[in-house]
């Protein structure tokens, strides 16, 4: 058993068309994946603009007009909201503005309001970390005009109220109207949802290496089965060298291909790396039984097999999210309109998997997850097990 | 041999000297009658020859016999057991060669050979000589680190042949080994076939084509419609017809008058002329040709080229079935 084992591996191994899909592919893929998506860990971050800050006579009366924006530009590089060019005037500002040094200006208007005017270029960019960073600026003058205008209405209606210093406290802390909490194990990260949902295909793409390898293990499927049928071998050690040694190849490749998808990558799984690895050995474990009960099926050619196996592969990405982001959403609409049938997509068990070890503090999803893909592989694996257990056949 | 075989009543009766005996075994696919209550005895050193056209059932009777396949009636005792898929004790002293070449695309030629010998073989070091022996019996050692992709038809045929007889077995079951194989490849097969069961080794050898069957098996069993039709030596089987030999005379000036005249020679069945050449079939008869040639000769024809060609199992096989082999 352990020689016809060995062999298995050493041909799966060498088949190269089999390893390009299942290894190969996905690392192409998530190349181009990589260069799509990679602007999108912008969206999460902020990035230092420059404001013009009108310094005019408005300005100069305000006490907590320098204190504003002192805040907004402490910090280095890009942990600043701001890096400010003092003006004298409006219309020094617009010259900035226009000559494209700044992205707009910072004044107080005539109600003594905090106002920040934007160009054109700047609010309508598609660059994330610029309307993100913007986005904070228009809070923070906003919730800075709320205070004032809070403080404003207090004085002249309970003067006394100041004396209080709970109450100059809550007005210059956030706390009433936000809180910071931690939904996720860990940041959130856009793309990796797309790099989930690409694992997933190349889990159920693995599956081919089963197919293969228990073609060639069974009578009536190749007449390579049929010459190891009469060899004084029982068949039970023959299938499940087959089995094992196509699902070590399988967690072999997509070991490597996990391994390029978050190192050069940078795909994240939260620090849970051991828990990837062990979630990827049940997941190819599915894919391989899923692989053999395919594969086991009698009077379909090998090559139909294959063609059968890709193309339920690729269907399956497209309900996990794969191809872009109306995949994405057209998942998330069967995963909220038919849970059971999406819980029954394999690919998209695979993708959860990660899902669940990326955000979940708790191990509690993750661990339903690879229960199911456990009973999924138990399955296919029994029906496979039916299917293969006659050792003498109608037709060959 | 010591061997009974009652063709009477359409059983063999084991012998001590049975390789393979099969009793009335019948295998139908649907309606279909794959095998028709087939008897077989298969003498132990001898090399067996199952001789049938396409579809005449000879791999669905190995198949049956190697328990790969189901039957509906039938016994099948094989190195005097009975033979089932768990008889892996009778199974190592099997080799099959299979009519497709089996073998993995992705080893090279020593370890596809090593491979199959290793699943009856378990020391390494006695595989490893019986390895050599085979990539020398086949002529592959110059090939040995090839893979199958890169060997011609011919080579890969050998490998295939190789990779069934390597842990040497005392029974081989050549299926239709020559099958799209080059003249030179082919007779360096049949050669092999001959020094194995020089060397001890049983052989069943199924095949269509006559010319090999005749040439290298003891006796012949001829199959039609999953039925035996005819059973023992060429000559044996050429004995059972009527048909003694076939004369060919090239001449071109042949009148009717001498044309009815050979047809009226006492040993002639039929004689055709096609203006180019005369061809008489005759029945068994010493003096055929010099008979034919003799009346030719009285009638003045010009003859150009002569050729006496003795019986055939194509012949046999037309006369009972009134079809040819190739048909």
């Amino acid at each position: 058993m352990w020689t016809t084992f060995l062999v298995q591996i050493k041909t799966l191994a060498r088949q190269r068309g089999t390893i390009f899909w299942v290894m190969v592919f996905p690392i192409l893929l998530a190349g181009l994946l990589y260069g799509m998506f990679s602007s999108l860990d912008k969206a999460y971050v902020t990035e230092t603009q420059s404001v013009a800050v009108v310094q005019d006579s408005a300005w100069n009366t305000n006490e907590q007009a320098d204190a504003l924006v002192d805040a907004l530009a402490r910090g280095g590089k890009n942990t600043a909201l701001i890096a400010r060019h003092d003006v004298e005037s409006t219309a020094q500002a617009i010259d900035l503005v226009n000559s494209g040094e700044a992205i707009g200006y910072l004044s107080i208007d005539s109600a003594g309001e905090f106002s920040l005017a934007i160009s054109d270029n700047a609010a309508n960019t598609s660059d994330y970390a610029r309307e993100l960073t913007i986005s904070v600026l228009n809070n923070a003058i906003t919730r800075a005009n709320e205070s004032r205008s809070l403080s404003s209405s207090i004085g002249e209606s309970r003067p006394q109220a100041f004396t209080n210093p709970k109450v100059i406290a809550s007005i210059a802390s956030n706390d009433a109207f936000t809180r910071e909490t931690t939904l996720t194990h860990t940041k959130p990260d856009p793309a990796a949802r797309y790099y989930y949902a690409l694992l997933g295909m190349a889990c159920l793409m693995s599956m081919s290496l089963a197919i293969t390898s228990i073609a060639s293990s069974q009578a009536n499927l190749s007449p390579l089965g049929a010459r190891r049928a009469l060899a004084p071998l029982p068949k039970h050690r023959l299938v499940l060298s087959a089995f094992l040694a196509a699902w070590l190849m399988a967690f072999a490749c997509m070991s490597i291909a996990f391994f390029v998808i978050r190192v050069p990558f940078g795909v994240r799984v939260g620090g849970r790396e051991t828990a990837a690895f062990a979630g990827l050995a049940v997941a190819t474990f599915m894919s391989s039984a899923l692989g053999s009960m395919f594969g086991a099926i009698p009077r379909i050619p090998l090559g139909q097999k294959l063609s059968i196996c890709s193309a339920f592969s690729s269907i399956a990405a497209l309900f996990a999210g794969l191809y872009g982001e109306p995949a994405m959403k057209l998942g998330d609409f069967v995963q909220r309109e038919a849970p059971v049938l999406s819980g029954l997509n394999p690919a998209r068990q695979v993708s959860l998997l990660f899902y669940d070890i990326l955000y979940y503090d708790s191990y509690a999803p993750y661990l339903r997850t690879v229960g199911m893909l456990a009973a999924m592989g138990l399955f296919f694996l029994a029906i496979a097990i039916i299917l293969l257990r006659r050792q003498r056949y109608e037709y060959l | 041999m010591g061997n009974t075989v009652n063709l009477m009543d359409g059983t063999a009766a084991e012998s001590a000297s049975s390789a393979v005996l099969v009793n009335g075994l019948v295998k139908r696919y649907g309606d279909m009658v794959a095998l028709d209550y087939l008897d077989l005895d298969v003498h132990e050193g001898e090399i067996f020859g199952l001789l049938g056209p396409n579809g005449s059932g000879k791999s669905t009777a190995i198949n049956c016999i190697l328990a790969l396949l189901t039957y509906d009636a039938g016994s099948v005792r094989v190195l005097g057991d009975a033979m089932t898929p768990t008889s892996y004790a009778l199974k190592r002293r099997i080799g099959v060669v299979p009519q497709n070449v089996a073998v993995f695309n992705e080893l090279s030629v020593e370890q596809n050979i090593d491979y199959f010998c290793s699943l009856y073989v378990k020391e390494k070091p006695r595989r490893k000589a019986l390895v050599e022996e085979a990539l020398d019996f086949v002529g592959l050692r110059e090939f040995r680190r090839f893979r199958p992709g890169k060997l011609s038809g011919g080579l890969l045929r050998r490998l295939n042949i190789a990779c069934g007889i390597a842990h040497q077995p005392d029974l081989i079951i050549f299926d239709e080994p020559t099958v799209a194989v080059d003249p030179q490849s082919r007779n360096a097969i049949l050669e092999g076939i001959q020094r194995l069961n020089a060397a001890g080794t049983t052989v069943i050898y199924t095949s269509h084509y006559m010319e090999e069957v005749e040439q290298i098996c003891d006796r012949i069993l001829i199959m039609d419609h999953g039925r035996q039709i005819a059973l023992g030596t060429a000559q044996e089987l050429k004995d059972m017809i009527s048909i003694g030999e076939q004369i060919s005379v090239g001449t071109l000036d042949l009148s009717e008058r001498a044309l009815g005249d050979v047809r009226q020679l006492a040993a002639v069945i039929d004689a055709h002329y096609d203006g180019k050449e005369l061809v008489v079939r005759c029945g068994r008869g010493e003096h055929n040709l010099i008979d034919v040639l003799g009346l030719l000769e009285r009638e003045h024809a010009t003859i150009g080229h002569i050729a006496s060609r003795a019986p055939t199992l194509n012949d046999v096989f037309l006369e009972i079935t009134g079809k040819g082999l190739r048909d």
